[in-house]
């Protein structure tokens, strides 16, 4: 697969289709791939496909909203899904994007090895399991164990939009990924809200899920703004939830579950369990995924006279 | 919950806030628990503020706008139904109680059902056991 990106990649610079390519390239440790941007030709080696790569990078695209350059992005079925969302809100022009599909078969994610094998010093590939050297001794896990939630709830895997696509096609597994949620609603409500309560009391406000994620790009944050001051700053338990639950009703139809967020949270926080019931609630009641349908109007910019108003009184 | 309820009401100018004036001039009866909040449209009202409500010390809010298609401005009270829809689901599912957040359409001729939805509305409230979720706990009295 690297490769192939890499060839892809040489041949549209070396062409001038584009200024540079936004990849992904090895990062400062085996379990963290980091971005780069490739202008020259001699440089596309630096590119990769990586094992540890829940980065967006459809996020960078954003960079250049006002700059006139043609960007190549080597982009999953994930970040090819935000791209969409993105047009869809102008952000980008598709004119000006060269895009690298590939058929990403999922990522691992470094959350999930902190959680399962600890305080990692060190990681080593060793083909189907990797081999982690922890503050307590060493530790083998699966590649399977190392899978997020939500590459393992992935329904897209294949480019949505591209120019290019490398990597084999992937059969789609069965279901409609969206067991945990269902599962999560069982639960009674004070559990629930007990459940919100506790993960979100981690929060240290760093908003780098924020950050994370192409789809939050307000050029002023709610809960940056301080006149009227939505969110009070500082860690009051309900201040962290309401934060979180607003993020993620902004993120209605727009989400397209790529996990940035939830790998780029230093805590550790399950973001995904409340974004991905967001991106239910949107498909069981306006029949909507964000970024699959290029033509599709934004949900809750929308509306059809039909629309179910069971609670309404 | 014993003492009465304080529910924050969002009222749209043009049906419901009529409404409740109605059924103010007609002198229905209807519980005293509603603090109302006129709002040009419905779909003014950002879910932000029902938040922002129930961390400020409401035991409920209701959000009330013009009937389908009857909308002042022709289709705000549509998008604030989608809106309200993708909150209120996001809300349950969260854990909040039901019966906290509440969503009526009352036209300005109906001042009958507004009294009916306050009653309801206000019943509902009494029955969740906790009102204190969301609530901000703060250092000084809020009253």
């Amino acid at each position: 697969m690297t490769d192939a990106i890499r060839e892809e990649a040489r041949k549209i610079l070396s062409d001038g289709k584009v200024d540079f390519v936004i990849g992904y390239a090895e990062g400062d440790t085996p379990i963290q791939a980091k971005p780069v941007f490739i202008s020259r030709v001699e440089d596309v080696d630096k590119l990769v496909w990586p094992s540890f790569g829940l980065i967006n990078l459809a996020n960078y695209l954003l960079r250049y909203k006002t700059r006139n350059t043609r960007i190549g992005i080597v982009a999953k079925g994930c970040d090819t899904r935000s791209i969409v969302a993105l047009l869809k809100e102008n952000q980008i022009d598709r004119e000006r994007l060269f895009i690298i599909g590939v058929n990403c078969p999922g990522m691992l994610s470094r959350q999930v090895a902190r959680e399962k094998a600890g305080e990692i010093i060190s990681a080593e590939n060793k083909g189907e399991t990797w081999s982690f050297t922890t503050v307590e001794g060493k530790k083998e896990v699966s590649c399977f164990d190392l899978m997020p939630s939500n590459c393992a709830a992935c329904r897209h895997h294949a480019p949505v939009i591209s120019d290019v696509v490398v990597g084999d096609p992937i059969t789609e597994p069965e279901g409609d990924g969206y067991d945990s949620v269902r599962e999560f609603e069982k639960k009674s409500a004070p559990e629930r809200y007990q459940y919100l309560m506790s993960e979100m009391s981690a929060c240290i406000r760093c908003y780098a899920c924020r950050q994370a994620c192409p789809t939050c790009n307000c050029d002023e944050c709610f809960v940056d703004i301080t006149q009227p001051r939505w969110v009070d700053k500082g860690l009051d338990k309900t201040d962290l939830a309401i934060w979180q639950l607003i993020r993620t009703y902004h993120q209605a139809g727009r989400c397209v579950d790529c996990g940035a967020c939830e790998e780029a949270c230093p805590k550790g926080i399950k973001l995904l369990w409340l974004t991905r019931k967001m991106n239910l609630i949107v498909k069981e009641r306006f029949g909507f995924e964000a970024g699959v349908d290029p033509e599709a109007l934004p949900p809750l910019a929308t509306y059809e006279k039909d629309d179910t108003q069971e609670f309404i009184l | 919950m014993e003492k009465d309820p304080r529910i924050l009401a969002f009222l749209c100018n043009w049906c419901s806030y009529a409404g409740a004036d109605l059924a103010g001039t007609s002198r229905i009866q209807y519980p005293t628990t509603l603090r109302v909040l006129r709002v040009p449209c419905s779909a003014r009202v950002n879910p932000q503020f029902i938040l922002k409500a129930l961390q400020e010390g409401a035991d409920g809010v209701l959000v009330s706008g013009c009937h389908p298609g009857d909308c002042h401005y022709l289709e705000g009270n549509y998008y604030a139904h989608r809106k309200f829809a993708a909150m209120r689901d996001l809300l349950e599912y969260v854990g909040l109680e039901k019966g906290r957040v509440r969503f009526s359409w009352v036209s300005a001729a109906e001042g009958g059902k507004f009294a009916e939805v306050v009653k309801e509305v206000t019943d509902g409230v009494k029955q969740v056991k906790d009102t204190t979720q969301f609530l901000k706990k703060r250092d000084w009295p809020v009253e």
